[in-house]
């Protein structure tokens, strides 16, 4: 078996609102992804987010994913983010790999699309850049 | 069979791919899949930023050529976000090693790979990648 790799991009600036996670840098406006025709689950999903912490406080970012997902939505999170004072916050932060083992992935419909939404929870730490990268298993290999 | 296969160089400017080919003093890397080589088995990505910009960014790895069989695969690897210090103070520094292990992207031998690097989202100044293969 092999991987199939796709990501999207989102800016969130509001907490507690869910915002649609479409975009793919220079590529721009994507949509939902799409599951290979020959995919039969999720192997791996890479997780990212980094607050600019224009405003002091503490919160977090959750990813959630429908659509074609055999066995429904999956909620995911992503980022923690806090300070008391909203200056001299510059950070870099490392994606997070969650993967499951074959077999055991999210299952997917193939051919249908996974729409993905973010949102800022907690309180509102400023604006928030995030992204979501999803491995499609698929038959063959190297 | 050798097993890596690193690229470096700098991403500037928001939602811009930038194609990575130099490693240090080589300017022209060797981009060949090794023979022998089936998959990319892991992925360790090196970024530290400027932040001359303060505003947040997210970073992907792009890879695509003939070398890489099922077309282009992007991954993000890090994400960025900050405010300036306050006057007088210093910021502090950056800089991280991310890997993917279980990449699993099949590969063709004797064929390239073409590397890109994007800071997305947002733009917080310069950031200098470096991007390693470990193949199987």
């Amino acid at each position: 078996m092999s991987k199939e790799w796709d990501a999207r991009d989102v800016n969130m600036v509001d907490d507690d609102v869910v915002i649609d996670v479409v975009e793919r840098g220079e590529d721009g406006t994507q949509n939902e992804f799409d599951i290979p025709s020959d995919a039969s689950e999720i192997s791996d999903i890479v997780l990212v987010a980094c607050s600019n912490g224009a405003t002091a406080g503490k919160g977090g970012v959750l990813y959630r994913l429908s659509g074609g997902l055999v066995d429904g939505e999956e909620i995911l999170p992503a980022h923690g983010s806090g300070a008391s004072i909203a200056t001299g916050n510059e950070r870099l932060v490392e994606a997070h790999q969650l993967s499951f083992p074959e077999g055991e992935g999210i299952r997917v419909k193939p051919g249908g699309k996974i729409t993905v939404k973010a949102e800022m929870v907690g309180e509102d730490t400023g604006e928030v850049a995030g992204a979501i990268g999803l491995a499609f298993r698929v038959p063959g290999g190297g | 069979m050798t097993r890596t296969m690193l690229v470096e160089g700098e991403l500037t400017g928001e939602d811009t791919t930038v194609t990575l080919s130099t490693e240090g003093s080589v300017v022209s890397a060797d981009r060949q899949v090794p023979g022998g080589a089936s998959k990319i088995d892991r992925i360790l990505v090196g970024l530290a930023a400027s932040f001359d910009a303060h505003d947040n960014a997210v970073f992907y790895l792009r890879l695509s050529g003939r070398g890489i069989k099922g077309g282009e695969q992007i991954i993000p690897v890090a994400a960025a976000g900050g405010t300036a210090p306050q006057s007088g103070a210093d910021p502090t520094s950056n800089g991280i090693l991310v890997e993917i292990k279980d990449v699993d992207i099949p590969v063709r031998p004797g064929s390239s790979i073409t590397f890109e690097g994007e800071m997305a989202a947002g733009d917080v100044g310069d950031a200098t990648m470096v991007i390693d293969l470990v193949f199987a």
